[in-house]
C-alpha cells in the first residue's frame, strides 16, 4: 500500500532546499562560472535529440516538395535562371568597383586595406519562437570557427547573432528575440537608429525615435557595423508603420527584411 | 512498481520535454500547450508517492539545456508547480474534470509567470498576448492527458 500521507514540514523543506539549488545554478550560469560549462557538455549530450523532433517538421517539408507540381518547378527554375543572370551581372560590377576602389586607395595611400571575407553556410536545424525567445540551432558549431558575438546573415540580410556554441553546432539568436539589438542606418538619410526585436518573427522596433525624426514607411534600414558586432552595409528591414501619436517616442514597427519564420540556409562571415 | 513503470514514467515526462522542445509553424507555436506542466501534473496526481520534487527538477533542468536558458530557471518554474500539486493532491482527487483542467491552468500560469520574471531580470522583455494562450490551451488538452496516461498507468499497474 503506498504511503499517501506525507509529513508537510519535510515538503516544504525540500521544496526550499531544490528552490535553492535552482537560484545557485542560476546565479552561477549568468556569472559564466563552471555551470556555463557544464550546459555545454550537456547540450552536446542531448543534441541528437533535437535532431530526431526537427524530424517531423521536415518529413512535412519533404513531402511537400515531392508533391510540387511540374509546372510551379519548372516556373521556379526559370526564375532562378533570371535571379542567377542578375546577380552574375552585378557581381562584374562590384568586383569592377573593388578594383577601383584599390586603385584610388592606393593612389590616395589610405591606410585602409580591403578585407577578404570568408563566409561559412550553416543549416538550421531547429528554430525556436515563444514569446521570450527567438533562437535557432546551427548544424556548424565551434569546430568551424564560430564563436560567441558572431553575426548570422541570410541571403536577404542580418538574421541574429550566435549566443552559445559547442564543439558540433551553435545557437543562434535572431533579430526578432526581445534581447536582441541591431545598431542601423537609414539608407535614405544616413541617420543612425537602433532595431530591437519584439518577440514576434515578423515585427521589429526602432528604438528611442523622436517623434519628429525624419522617417518614412518603407525606408531600408542598413547595419551600420557601429559597435564591431554586425558587418555594415546588410539589409535589416523596412520602416512598416509610424505613430507618432505616443508621449515621447514615436511608435516605428520594422518588417524585417529576412524571412525569420522560415529561415533555412544562413551564412556566416568569418573574418580572416 | 516495475521496471516498466519506471519505464513508463520516465517516457512521458521525456516526451512531454521533447513535445515542448518541437520546432513547429508559426501558428501552431502560439498555442502549443505546456506539455510538461499537464504530464507532471498527472503522475503528481496519480502517484505523489512515486514522482516528487526531484523528478521535476530533473525535467526542469532538461528543458533549461534544451531551451538554453540559465540552468535552473525552468527547474524553478516547474518545481514551484510541482510543490504546489503536492500540497494540493488530496483537494484535487475531489474535483470535477474542469475544475482540475482550470487548476492547470493556473498552475501553468504560476510556471509561465516565474519564466517570465527570471527573464525579465536579465532581459528587458514584454507581456504580449500572446503569453497567455499556451496557458489556456494546457487546460484544454489536461482532460485528454489524463485519460491518456490513466489509460497507460491502468494498463501496465503503475501503483
Amino acid at each position: 500500500m503506498p504511503r499517501l500521507y506525507r509529513q508537510t514540514s519535510a515538503t516544504f523543506l525540500r521544496f526550499l532546499t531544490w528552490l535553492l539549488v535552482c537560484l545557485v545554478l542560476m546565479v552561477l550560469d549568468q556569472k559564466h562560472f563552471v555551470v556555463t560549462r557544464i550546459k555545454s557538455v550537456l547540450q552536446t549530450m542531448v543534441t541528437p535529440l533535437e535532431y530526431a523532433v526537427a524530424y517531423p517538421g521536415k518529413a512535412v517539408v519533404f513531402v511537400r516538395d515531392y508533391l510540387t507540381i511540374q509546372h510551379q518547378l519548372v516556373h521556379a527554375e526559370h526564375r532562378w535562371q533570371d535571379q542567377r543572370l542578375l546577380l552574375e551581372a552585378q557581381v562584374q560590377q562590384v568586383n569592377a568597383l573593388k578594383m577601383q576602389n584599390q586603385q584610388l586607395q592606393t593612389l590616395l595611400d589610405s591606410p585602409v586595406v580591403e578585407r577578404e571575407d570568408k563566409f561559412l553556410l550553416a543549416k538550421v536545424v531547429t528554430l525556436k519562437n515563444d514569446a521570450f525567445s527567438h533562437e535557432v540551432l546551427l548544424n556548424r558549431g565551434a569546430n568551424s570557427g564560430l564563436a560567441i558575438g558572431q553575426a548570422v546573415v541570410a541571403a536577404d540580410g542580418i538574421a541574429g547573432q550566435i549566443i552559445a556554441t559547442n564543439p558540433l553546432n551553435a545557437r543562434a539568436m535572431l533579430v526578432s528575440d526581445s534581447r536582441s539589438a541591431v545598431p542601423v542606418v537609414n539608407e535614405r538619410t544616413q541617420e543612425n537608429f537602433i532595431v530591437i526585436g519584439t518577440g514576434i518573427a515578423d515585427s521589429l522596433a526602432l528604438m528611442n525615435v523622436s517623434s519628429s525624426a525624419d522617417l518614412k514607411v518603407g525606408d531600408r534600414l542598413m547595419s551600420s557595423g557601429m559597435g564591431g558586432h554586425f558587418p555594415a552595409g546588410f539589409p535589416v528591414g523596412i520602416v512598416a508603420l509610424i505613430d507618432t501619436n505616443v508621449k515621447t517616442f514615436a511608435k516605428i514597427n520594422v518588417k524585417p527584411a529576412v524571412n525569420l519564420a522560415k529561415l533555412q540556409l544562413v551564412v556566416l562571415p568569418i573574418e580572416s | 512498481m516495475n521496471l516498466s513503470g519506471y519505464f513508463i514514467l520516465f517516457t512521458s515526462m521525456l516526451l512531454a520535454v521533447l513535445l515542448m522542445i518541437m520546432p513547429l509553424p508559426d501558428g501552431l507555436a502560439f498555442i502549443w500547450p505546456l506539455w510538461i506542466v499537464a504530464v507532471l501534473g498527472y503522475w503528481l496526481y496519480a502517484l505523489p508517492h512515486r514522482v516528487s520534487l526531484g523528478s521535476a527538477l530533473f525535467f526542469g533542468i532538461l528543458l533549461d539545456v534544451f531551451n538554453n536558458t540559465l540552468l535552473g530557471q525552468h527547474a524553478l518554474a516547474l518545481v514551484t508547480v510541482a510543490y504546489i500539486m503536492e500540497k494540493m493532491h488530496h483537494q484535487i482527487r475531489l474535483f470535477f474534470w474542469w475544475q482540475q483542467a482550470l487548476l492547470m491552468m493556473c498552475l501553468a500560469a504560476v510556471y509561465s509567470f516565474i519564466l517570465f520574471f527570471v527573464q525579465s531580470l536579465l532581459a528587458e522583455i514584454h507581456l504580449s498576448w500572446p503569453f497567455w494562450l499556451p496557458i489556456i490551451s494546457t487546460g484544454v488538452i489536461w482532460p485528454v492527458v489524463f485519460a491518456l496516461l490513466r489509460h497507460y498507468r491502468q494498463k501496465f499497474r503503475i501503483t
